[in-house]
């Protein structure tokens, strides 16, 4: 009878299939940064930063999204900074731009419209 | 593609094969020991391959078609050498088990329950990786990650071990074998990492099963194999692509072949020395498995002496340590060269080590941890088995000397567990959550081997009690009746 427990973990996981995917899980989280790979080279170094303002920080936890980033832009490198050339910033809401890009007057490259932007900072000449 | 792929799985593993059919010739070849010599090798051939891809991409930078040649050759020169040379003659070496031969309805029954737990474990581990195909956090945080950043970086491959990765520390063993599926396939899937992480659970249920069965009788195996089937949190911890249940197979592995040897009446030291191979995968496996082969070196060694004076203690330990060289030195390759300092021995001082080693809330607290942890990860099992020894009693056969052994390590991977929670530098709290139950999964089917040998056989004493009448056996009511007494004086 022990042996068979594992039948209602089986049916358990049937359920949860047909559940809708929550956001903050990797295969919801991954799609948010995979088009960026054309933006940037293989080994190169990117900063990262998560406008906390415009981001739902009770499901997503910050370094659990910095390290879906580096898990999905790999094997690029994404450091938790703005002292980069290139700057990912992270938002859960697209139509908010983050405050930062504005005072700091960064060129948005790449607008994704799920939240995910792509800043070239004033740190290299265009 | 999935040519080079199948054969970079298959080479390796058929050459391991025939190395351990060598070390433990004497097992003879029934169908049963090879099944067992079988998964013992696709384990061993996993760890050494993912062994083989670290040198590789150390001394050859990031490998291509011409590494992959390498590698099946080197494979295939090892089965061949495996082959050469006179083996020990077949012998029942492991005295046949009681009731092996017993063909009981229960048996029967056991045999179907597993075969449909089996099943069931397969498709709820293949439901999870659908559910989640990246699998937990760790997963993607660590081994995943690592593997696909070795695979991805070509030769730049250090950047896997960047100081800004968490515990860049970690062996290799799992991410090597990942990126080196990925490297035979030339090109990534995210199936590979499930395959790896299925063929490990499995593998730990079909050890254990094979294991009991070739000390124990069959229906013990099938019994010790549902046990772990059953334990669901095992099953998922498999699936979530951790490297905790990869960690067990290797300690589980280590410990029955050690099992073995000690129940034998003239064991070959050849099982010694898969014995030490096994556990010195576990530490290229996970940092845990460093303090689990230094625990087997020293137990084994004062095991030896006492029993066998000096001479016995040093034969042992050479065995053992020649099947853990070769790995050992592979750990310490990339410990040396690669490796960060880990994260719970770097800050730490004398002063604050012994205050927390000292600090009675902090024992308390572990101690509390650990028994709610036993019950979450066992649950039932945990009060079934020694119901069941209340029921059936203790085993009497050989395989018990296996014991002493066995619970010692347990014992001591236990206390350096809980030494390592007091000494912690985090949060103790924390620390508890987050691990505990994952610590606990190294050591559950091991602690189930060793239940296993203790316990007199379930199956026997109901077939027994169904099947013989008190006028034929001799035995009614009364003393004669007690179960631990039958158990112990089986008849012929």
């Amino acid at each position: 009878v022990w042996g068979l427990a594992n039948i209602r973990w089986l049916l358990n996981s049937v359920r949860e299939y047909g559940n809708p995917l929550a956001s903050y899980t990797p295969t919801a989280m991954i799609p948010r940064f995979e088009p960026l790979k054309q933006w940037l080279p293989e080994n190169s170094t990117t900063g990262y930063l998560l406008d906390e303002e415009n981001a739902d920080l009770e499901t997503h936890n910050p370094g659990s999204r910095l390290s879906l980033a580096l898990y999905t832009l790999s094997p690029r490198i994404v450091l938790q900074t703005t002292a980069c050339p290139l700057v990912i910033v992270d938002a859960d809401r697209p139509e908010m731009p983050p405050k930062i890009a504005r005072q700091q007057g960064w060129t948005l490259i790449a607008d994704l419209h799920n939240g995910v932007r792509l800043y070239r900072t004033q740190r290299t000449e265009p | 593609m999935i040519a080079w792929l199948l054969a970079g799985i298959v080479v390796p593993w058929f050459a391991t094969y025939l190395f351990v059919r060598r070390c433990d010739a004497e097992a003879g070849n029934k169908a049963a020991v090879i099944a067992l010599h079988a998964m013992l090798a696709l384990g061993l051939a996993l760890g050494l391959t993912s062994c083989s891809y670290f040198v590789g991409l150390l001394f050859c930078g990031a490998p291509g078609r011409a590494y992959c040649t390498v590698e099946i050759l080197g494979f295939a020169a090892l089965g061949l050498l495996s082959r050469l040379g006179a083996a020990r003659p077949p012998g029942a070496s492991i005295p046949e088990p009681h009731g092996s031969k017993v063909a009981s309805p229960q048996g029967k029954l056991l045999r179907w329950v597993f075969l449909a737990s089996l099943i069931s474990a397969t498709l709820g581990i293949a439901g999870m990786f659908l559910i989640e195909p990246h699998g937990d956090c760790d997963a993607w945080n660590i081994w995943t990650m690592r593997a696909r950043y070795l695979f991805r970086s070509g030769q730049e491959w250090r950047n896997a071990f960047a100081p800004f990765f968490a515990h860049t520390d970690y062996p290799l063993m799992l991410s090597g074998t990942i990126a080196r599926c990925w490297t035979y396939l030339a090109g990534e899937r995210l199936w590979i990492p499930q395959l790896v992480a299925a063929a490990f659970t499995l593998l730990g249920a079909g050890l254990l099963t094979a294991g009991v069965a070739r000390l124990r009788g069959t229906s013990h195996g099938w019994l010790a194999g549902l046990s772990l089937l059953g334990t669901v949190f095992y099953l998922s911890r498999g699936a979530s692509l951790y490297a905790d249940v990869p960690l067990s197979c290797f300690f589980l592995a280590a410990l029955l072949l050690l099992a073995f040897y000690d129940a034998g009446r003239r064991s070959s030291p050849g099982l010694l020395v898969l014995a030490g191979l096994s556990a010195a995968l576990a530490a290229w496996t996970k940092n845990e498995g460093l303090l689990f082969l230094a625990i087997v070196l020293v137990v084994r060694a004062l095991l030896a002496w006492r029993r066998s004076g000096g001479r016995g203690m040093l034969r042992e330990t050479s065995a053992l340590l020649a099947g853990a060289a070769p790995v050992i030195m592979v750990v310490v390759l990339f410990k040396v060269s690669i490796a960060a300092e880990n994260d719970i021995v770097a800050g730490q001082t004398w002063h604050t080590l012994l205050s927390r080693l000292t600090d009675a809330s902090r024992i308390a607290f572990i101690l509390k941890s650990l028994v709610e942890t036993l019950w979450h990860v066992g649950k039932a099992l945990v009060l079934i088995l020694p119901l069941a020894w209340l029921l059936v009693g203790g085993a009497s056969d050989r395989s018990r000397s296996a014991l002493p052994g066995l619970v010692a390590v347990l014992a001591a991977m236990l206390a350096g567990y809980f030494f390592v929670y007091l000494a912690t530098p985090h949060d103790l709290a924390w620390h508890v959550s987050s691990s505990m139950d994952r610590l606990l999964v190294h050591l559950w089917p091991s602690m189930l081997l060793a239940a296993f040998l203790y316990l007199g056989d379930p199956t026997e004493y109901i077939w027994r009690e169904t099947s013989a009448s008190p006028a034929s056996t001799g035995v009614g009511k009364g003393k004669g009746a007690d179960p631990r007494q039958r158990q112990e004086k089986p008849t012929s």
